[in-house]
């Protein structure tokens, strides 16, 4: 309950500041249409359709960070770790580097390349673990992610290399963000974040099993690589989304999962809202301060996450280790 | 503790079925054989106890019976359904399994961890209900646990996070218990407290496998005993014919003094080991 407050006092800063601040009374009367300044209502319209692109990238991210925390048994795993975020950057750059511009199903050309290219990869790292043992365990999923991201990023930085005009899209692409991003980019990465949610909470059982190992959670009645290989499908395609949508945003999907638990403990059926909840907040916030800390300049957003979720991290494991993550 | 309302989910029936059989069952991991040709039974209302020294095999012949590793040759069968067949949610409504040490991710308070144990009647969606809570508070009440149910699994002591396990184990409601050395790291008076709570489990018609290192429990609560040799080959019957003088010496490679109390029966302690450097 607190968490939807904190999301709503969250969109009404969105709303209120900018290049024209608005007063919160001032920002809620427009959006509920009762006010009488049209300025204020159509800034207040840009301002809602720009906080809640943050807001439902800032939950897919938390809520899938939550997810693989939850498979891998590992509070350092985030969105990205088997691979997505290699892969969408890969896309997205090559389709700034040739410059492509026939989109499709509602994406935009990079949208639709950075979506293709996070599937893509999750595939490969998949294929890569298990390959001909059908198994899924952790840690070769965890490695084959580590190496397939470190071969995108050397692949990115050479197309980057070869052709130098598309530099300065491409490294803004590739720190996330929402300028640009309208209703249509929206409606095309809504559906599968979506899908990805609703079947992780389908799941969350399933995640509280796994907490006690494979072997365990076999003998209780499950099957941990299928689980592992299905959930995590379904949650990379929530991930790949967001990332068409706003770029690969870091630390939202590793810190919101951990303030989620400590409020609401280790049950993935209230984590995973929780996480999506906190998540939402923090990108929402994190985009108004992008926007508006060197106003008119716009900050990458991601840039801004890393600024506050790093430190936040690193007090966590001054404070008590590996422990504080728990 | 208290013992006497525990209830069984199935009913106690007169005629004896066969929950575990086991009929030259090979187990090990990959190619490496560590227990050959193992026959065994369990019926219910009955406890096997599986003895043999360290590294025998006993963790991993109860592990392919309940098919978490596959059998290197032979059959393994619960209530008389081949286990190679089972799918894991129908072989784990058929047996729980209480692991040696149990470990958990998170902070799960110990009722979480004994939920758990419902996940093989619900399955993944179906909502958790009254029955469910009863039943977890049925078992962490069996096992003396509910002064530490809500608290972090894993902040309990080692004899305190077993009895979770058991009560997990139970909270599943199966007709066979299997247990891997539960008596480890106890006192002798949790020994007991153990051994009689597995000995109402038979007595209410459940069938229990539990392996043990402890002669003198087998001899005293056992209806059978699987004895494992230092070779992996290994013996099944009554307490009275397995554990006798020469069979002990030969699969402890230690020399027993036997005994006899009025009060307790017959006991053995182990007075020697033989050869003085492993394997003769």
């Amino acid at each position: 309950m607190g968490l939807f407050i904190m999301l709503g006092l969250a969109f009404i800063s969105a709303l209120g500041f900018g290049a024209i601040r608005l007063s919160p009374a001032k920002a809620v009367a427009a959006l509920f249409g009762k006010g009488n300044d049209d300025v204020a209502a159509l800034i207040v319209d840009l301002r809602l359709l720009r906080a809640c692109l943050a807001a439902s990238t800032g939950a897919a991210l938390a809520a899938s960070g939550a997810v693989f925390q939850g498979l891998f048994r590992n509070p350092l795993a985030d969105p990205y770790v088997i691979g997505s975020s290699g892969g969408s950057a890969f896309g997205a750059v090559c389709a700034i580097a040739l410059g492509w511009s026939q989109g499709a199903l509602g994406f935009s050309a990079i949208g639709l390349a950075a979506f293709l290219g996070g599937m893509a990869a999750t595939v490969v790292v998949y294929i890569t673990a298990g390959f001909g043992r059908l198994k899924s365990d952790p840690a070769s999923l965890l490695l084959a992610g580590t190496a397939l991201s470190s071969l995108f990023s050397a692949l990115v930085s050479i197309i980057i290399a070869l052709k130098d005009k598309s530099l300065h899209q491409a490294w803004f692409w590739l720190l996330g963000g929402f300028s640009g991003r309208g209703y249509r980019e929206l409606s095309a990465s809504a559906p599968a974040m979506l899908i990805g949610f609703v079947l992780s909470m389908a799941s969350s059982r399933q995640l509280d099993l796994l907490a006690v190992g494979d072997e365990e959670a076999r003998s209780l009645g499950m099957r941990p690589d299928m689980v592992r290989m299905l959930v995590g499908s379904f949650t990379a395609l929530s991930v790949s989304a967001a990332v068409a949508l706003a770029g690969a945003i870091g630390f939202v999907g590793l810190v919101a999962p951990h303030l989620a638990r400590r409020l609401v403990g280790p049950k993935h059926l209230r984590l995973i809202p929780a996480s999506a909840l906190i998540g939402a907040s923090l990108l929402v916030l994190a985009d108004t301060l992008a926007r508006t800390a060197f106003a008119p300049v716009e900050l990458p957003v991601g840039a801004m996450t890393a600024l506050i979720g790093a430190p936040y991290f690193m007090y966590k494991i001054a404070r008590r280790g590996l422990e504080g993550l728990k | 503790m208290k013992q006497n309302y525990y209830k069984p989910a199935i009913s106690s029936t007169p005629a004896a079925t066969s929950l575990l059989e086991a009929e030259g069952l090979s187990a090990g991991y990959g190619p490496k054989l560590v227990v050959a040709d193992a026959s065994l039974q369990v019926q219910n209302g009955s406890i096997l106890v599986i003895l043999g020294p360290n590294g025998s095999g006993k963790t991993t012949l109860l592990k392919t019976c309940l098919g978490l590793i596959p059998a290197l040759g032979g059959i393994a069968m619960l209530s008389g359904r081949p286990v190679s067949g089972l799918k894991p949610g129908a072989r784990a409504r058929l047996a729980a399994w209480v692991p040696q040490l149990g470990n958990s991710a998170w902070s799960y308070t110990a009722r979480d961890i004994v939920s758990q144990g419902r996940y093989s009647i619900l399955g993944p969606i179906k909502p958790y209900c009254q029955t469910d809570r009863e039943a977890v508070n049925h078992a962490l009440l069996l096992m003396d646990s509910m002064d530490f149910a809500d608290r972090p699994y894993s902040s309990l002591s080692g004899g305190e996070a077993r009895r979770v396990l058991i009560a997990r184990a139970l909270a599943q409601e199966t007709p066979l218990l299997v247990l891997d050395e539960p008596a480890a790291h106890l006192d002798p008076g949790r020994q007991m407290e153990l051994m009689e709570i597995l000995k109402n489990l038979a007595a209410a018609g459940k069938g229990v496998a539990v392996s043990l290192h402890d002669v003198n429990l087998a001899k005293r609560f056992a209806d059978r005993v699987l004895l494992i040799n230092r070779d992996g080959s290994s013996v099944f019957g009554k307490p009275d014919s397995v554990l006798s003088q020469e069979r002990l010496e030969e699969a402890y490679d230690t020399s027993f003094v036997h005994g006899n109390h009025e009060a307790y029966g017959q006991f053995v302690l182990p007075l020697a080991r033989k050869s003085k450097r492993g394997r003769p």
